[in-house]
Formats: structure tokens, sequence, C-alpha cells
């Protein structure tokens, strides 16, 4: 097993170095850079630049050399001293940038995950079991519901009704009286009372199809002759469900929880902007607007190699839930 | 004739399906004795209810089959009308896997492939014998090498993957005898293997019969096997049982038409290769709205409108312990021969 995991962890070196040059690649791609764009800002606003200021600021960021040198140095800082670039329109160092909204972003992203799964395994495993039922009927319609409405919208519902009824819209992540102020007791539930709209939000999308997947899988697993196998032994039917059908059932969840640590991640910024939350979405968002491409390249490449560790994360679990993956990937 | 009191009888079992086209009567009225150290066949085609009878006796069909009749067993713990305790209640699963098993047609999916051998072999000993691991273990190693599995202190640790379908087999026998149990039930064992697996899966089956002196419900299609493992056979058609009596008696003197057609079109060594193998008319009808009267007239040679249809046909018992589910069914020396 251990072997398994380190060989994993190793493929994933030339995977990420491939795929930091097609980010890269792909963010030098459109027309312009940041200066341009910035210039068009400035001048927009009636300031004038000659062509020699712009081609010494230029000079000064290094956009005037070809993009794959510009990559070279990029991953050379990444690769030696941790240094990602600096990113043009927040002058400061990216690294500082994205530092400063991991924490809020982890929180919100792994808050949600555990309200997702938390929910909706409970929920697909009641709705198999009492498939066609009034329970399996109301899980569908909510989930559906939480699938069906568009994020952006379910958010400005709530807060809405949240505005209406308790007075505050709950906007951000911590109210005006708390922003600056050192971590209390007061603060931490101020900033649990704003997480519970995202946290609905973006939960909800994700768990009406992690129920229509476990239930549907469950349902298949009930119905194996395994079962049949373990009721004429004598095992009650609690026993079957939790020992047998319920950890084969977990199969396709486990597969995917990989990619639903990044989705979470960035799945969400359409609902961040609205929410006003600052986590990474919308830094992107801004970004690459911006032609920031320090900040943008950086943040993807974090990305990626989010995406590589939850695939890895799922391949362990899967690993650890099916004796059957574990013998051929030994091999 | 006095026998000893059957340790299983089934009587006049029904089941009944609900489908969307109606209610579909599998199983219409069977009745079976299984005594005490025998065997009986149960022969009949596919979906002829012959498996929904044998889960019956366990309790173990999918809730929309409806079963009504009774079956008595009567074990050396206590009697017990199976059929009248409540299916997945603690009583019901005492008897489970402990005086009563069973196995089934396909062992590369009867075992859950999550497990280890080892560990769904000690789980049922857990359950029922013993609380501790290592002597639930010690066991499960030792029923192991019985059924004939090599090395079982180290096949013991391994998953049903790592193992083929014969071993397999002979694992899933282990863990039914594994309890001690009474009665097997044994549905189709060797339909899923190899025909020489199938001699040697039979081969064991009977010598830990004689060993443990359990009774056996065989359940095939196939004639072959039912001549070499069974006391009795009852041969089963659209839910009836059509002939019932010991086994030398049905080979030799099959009575009703539907067991003639059977054993017809059994191969035979010697057959001229361009002969075609005998094959019995037309096909099963589906059981939803069917007449009481005989089952088998429309595909019976011997099909004669006046005397087959005028009622519903009882097992007749023709011979002293021989019976036959029809009206032109003679005794030896009659003029059928």
């Amino acid at each position: 097993m251990l072997r398994f995991i380190s060989r994993r962890l190793l493929v994933m070196i030339p995977m990420v170095l491939l795929i930091s040059v097609i980010v890269f690649f792909v963010i030098q791609l459109p027309p312009g850079d940041f200066m341009s764009s910035y210039i068009a800002k400035m001048e927009a606003s009636n300031e004038v630049f000659d062509q020699n200021t712009i081609a010494r600021m230029r000079a000064q960021y290094g956009l005037d050399q070809p993009w794959y040198v510009q990559y070279a140095k990029w991953i050379a800082g990444i690769l030696t001293r941790g240094d990602f670039g600096y990113s043009f329109s927040y002058n400061r160092p990216v690294w500082d940038v994205l530092s400063q909204r991991m924490g809020t972003t982890l929180a919100i992203s792994l808050t949600t995950m555990a309200f997702t799964y938390l929910f909706s395994i409970p929920a697909g495993i009641y709705s198999a079991v009492k498939q066609y039922s009034f329970g399996d009927y109301l899980l569908s319609v909510i989930g559906f519901l939480g699938m069906g409405t568009p994020n952006f919208l379910f958010a400005i519902i709530l807060m809405v009704i949240s505005y209406n009824w308790f007075g505050d819209p709950m906007l951000g992540l911590v109210s005006q009286q708390f922003v600056n102020q050192p971590m209390s007791w007061a603060k931490l539930l101020d900033i649990l009372k704003h997480m519970i709209i995202p946290v609905i939000v973006i939960g909800t999308a994700n768990t009406c199809g992690l129920i229509r997947t476990m239930r549907s899988q469950l349902l298949d697993e009930i119905s194996r002759p395994y079962v049949l196998t373990a009721r004429a032994k004598g095992l009650s039917e609690k026993r079957i469900l939790y020992k047998y059908c319920v950890r084969a059932a977990l199969n396709p969840i486990a597969s995917t929880i990989g990619w639903s640590l990044t989705s979470i991640f960035t799945g969400s910024t359409i609902s961040a902007i609205v929410m006003n939350l600052p986590t990474q979405g919308p830094l992107l968002h801004q970004a690459l607007l911006n032609q920031d491409m320090y900040l943008a390249g950086s943040w993807l490449l974090l990305m990626t190699v989010m995406i590589l560790l939850g695939t890895i994360l799922s391949d362990i679990l899967l690993a650890w839930l099916d004796p059957r993956i574990r013998y051929v990937k030994a091999r | 004739m006095t026998r000893p009191t059957p340790l299983l009888s089934v009587r006049d079992l029904r089941i009944d399906i609900n489908t969307m086209d109606g209610v579909l009567k599998a199983v219409r009225g069977v009745d079976l004795d299984i005594h005490p150290g025998k065997t009986l066949g149960l022969v009949g085609e596919s979906g002829c209810g012959k498996s929904l009878t044998s889960k019956a006796i366990l309790g173990i069909n999918p809730p929309n089959c409806k079963a009504s009749g009774s079956i008595q067993f009567n074990s050396a713990a206590g009697s017990w009308d199976l059929l009248a305790l409540k299916p997945g209640a603690a009583e019901i699963r005492g008897i489970r896997g402990r005086r009563i098993s069973m196995i089934f047609q396909e062992p590369m999916t009867a075992f859950s492939p999550l497990y280890t051998i080892g560990n769904q072999i000690s789980e049922i000993l857990l359950l029922h014998v013993t609380r501790d691991k290592r002597v639930a273990r010690a066991m499960a190693i030792d029923i192991l090498g019985r059924v004939g599995i090599a090395s079982p202190e180290k096949r013991i640790d391994q998953y049903p993957h790592e193992y083929s379908g014969g071993m397999l087999q002979r694992a899933m026998i282990a863990m039914a005898i594994v309890c001690k149990p009474e009665l097997l039930i044994a549905d189709e064992p060797t339909t899923a293997l190899d025909v020489t697996i199938q001699a040697q899966i039979l081969q064991i089956m009977q010598e830990l019969q004689q060993e443990f002196g359990m009774a056996i419900f065989f359940i095939t299609h196939d004639m072959g096997t039912i001549a070499s493992m069974c006391d009795e056979v009852a041969v089963m058609y659209l839910g009836q049982i059509v002939e019932n009596g010991p086994v030398r008696q049905i080979f030799s003197q099959p009575l009703h038409p539907y067991t003639r057609g059977l054993l017809a079109s059994i191969p035979r060594m010697g057959m001229d290769a361009e002969e075609r193998l005998a094959s019995i008319k037309g096909q099963v009808p589906v059981p939803i709205g069917l007449p009481d009267t005989c089952g088998f007239y429309p595909r019976c040679p011997l099909a004669e409108e006046a005397v087959c249809l005028q009622a519903p046909v009882p097992l007749l018992e023709i011979e002293p312990g021989h019976f036959a589910r029809c009206f032109k069914a003679k005794a030896k020396g009659g003029q059928d021969e």
C-alpha cells in the first residue's frame, strides 16, 4: 500500500510540470498582457504614456520576453525559492494574495464537503432502503430543487429571507464590527453564522447527485446474490446493509471525492461573488479579467495539484474499500 | 406404509408474485417431505418455481412474493412452522445458517467481493456457534480443509476473486455446513461449473452428508445429477409437483409424460451423431391467469381433452410411494406400456 501511494506521488511530479506548461501557455494566449489592459484603463482616465515608458515598464515586469522564457523564470522561482511570482494588480507577491484567502476557502469548502457527504450518504441509504416511500420522494424533490436552482439565485433568495427575518443578509464571511478584530468566541460564532448560507447553497448543488448515486448503487447492491447468501446465513438486515451493501455502494462516491474537493473549491465562484465571500473563486475571476498572469497561473497550478492529490485520495479510498482494486494495482 | 416423521414437510405451498400483468402464480400447491439424512431432489426447468420453493423454506424470497401454506420443520432443537415465522426476525435468523443452510447457483457472485473467505465463514460461526474469533478462525480453516481446499491456512485470508469457481463452490459448501445444519438446501450448486468440477462438488456433498448426517434438498434441472445424488425425486412443472417418488422408480418407470420427456432429452452415450435429441414441444406458459386443469396439457403427447380437462388433476398414488399428477398415468403392467 505504501509503495502504491509513493509511486502515485512520484508520477504526479511530471504531470504537474506538464500541466503547468499548458496552463501558462493558455494564460498567455489572449492578445495583450497586464500592461496593455492597465494602459487601456489609464488612458480611459486621460492619462497618456509615451512608448518609452511603456517599453520600460514591460521590461521591468519581464513582459517583453517570449512566453517560454517567462515560464522558465516563473517555474524556477517556484521550485527554488517557493516564489510564485508577483501579482501586478495587487502589487504583492502572488503567494501572499493566495494564502490570505486560503483559510477562508478551506474553511468553507471543507465544511461544505462535510455537510454534503454527511447529509447525502445517509439520505441515499434511506432512499434506497425505503424505495418509493414518501421520504424517498421528499428527498428526491429537495435534491433536485437544490440541483436545479442556480446557485447564485438560491444564494440571493436565502439572503433576502435572512434579511427579512433576521435583518441581516449575511454578506461576506464576518460582520462589520468583527473585521480586523482578533479571533474570539463571538467572532467565531459570527463566522459560523455567516457560513450557513454558503454551506447550504454550495452544498445542496452536490447533494442531489450524491443522493441519487448512493441510492441507485445501493439498490444495485441490495439485489446482488451475496445479499441472499448473507441472509441465508442468518445475518440481520441491518448488518447485511452496513457490512456488505453500503461499503460496496460507496465505491463511485469514493472515486469522485477527489474531484468534488476541487469543484467545491472552484465551482462556487459565482455564489462567492454574489455572497461577497473572500474565497479563491472570485480571486481567479479578477486575475483573469486583469490579465494578472502570475496570479492566475499560480492559482491554476495549485488547483492542478489539488485535483491530482484528490485523485490519489480517491484511489487510496477505493483500494481500501475494494480489495479487487488493491490487488490489480499491486501487480 | 409407516414412515418416520419427516425433517421438513411442505404442505400446500403457494407463492404468488404481484406483477404489472397480474398475479403470477409461481408455486401452486406444493407438498414435499424431506427425511432426516436423506436427499430429496427437485427437478424442473427454469422458472418452474423450484428456486422460490427452496428459498421459501428460509423465508428469503423478496417481499413481493406472497407465500401461503405451511412448512413444518421438525428439528432436534424444536419444531417450527417456518412460513409462520416473521421474515427477518430473530427466530428465523437463528434457524438460517444454523439448522438449515443453503448454497447457491453462482459461487462467483454468492460471496461478497469485499471480505476474505475467512471473514465470511467466521461470520456465520460468530453468529451461531462461538464468540471467540480465534476458535471461529480455527474452525473455518478446518472446514476449508475438509471440502478439499489445499493449504486452507493460507487460503482463508484470500478474497473471493483469488479463488476459482470450483474452489468458491467448495468454500460455499464449507460455509453452509460449518455450523452442522440438519438440512442443506442446494440450489443448482453445480450449474455454473465445469463438468469435471461438478462431479467433484457432488462427491464432496455426498461425503459430507455421510459424515454429518444432514438431509439435502437438491434443486437442479439436470436429471443426470439427480440420479447420482438423490434418494427421492420430485419433478416440478409450472409451480406444481407432477411426479414424486423414489429415484429408482422415477428413472425406471416414469409415470408423468413430462418426466418422460425430461428423461428422453438426456443425451446418451452411443447416440448416433445424426440423431436429434428428443425435446418437449412447445414452451412453458407464463403462469398468470391459468386454468386449474393440467398445466402440461398444451405440450403433452398424451393429451386427450375428454380425460385431461375435466377437472384439476390431483397427485395420484399410482404405485406405493410413487405419485403422479396425471389422469393417464398407469402403474407397471398397465395398458400404457
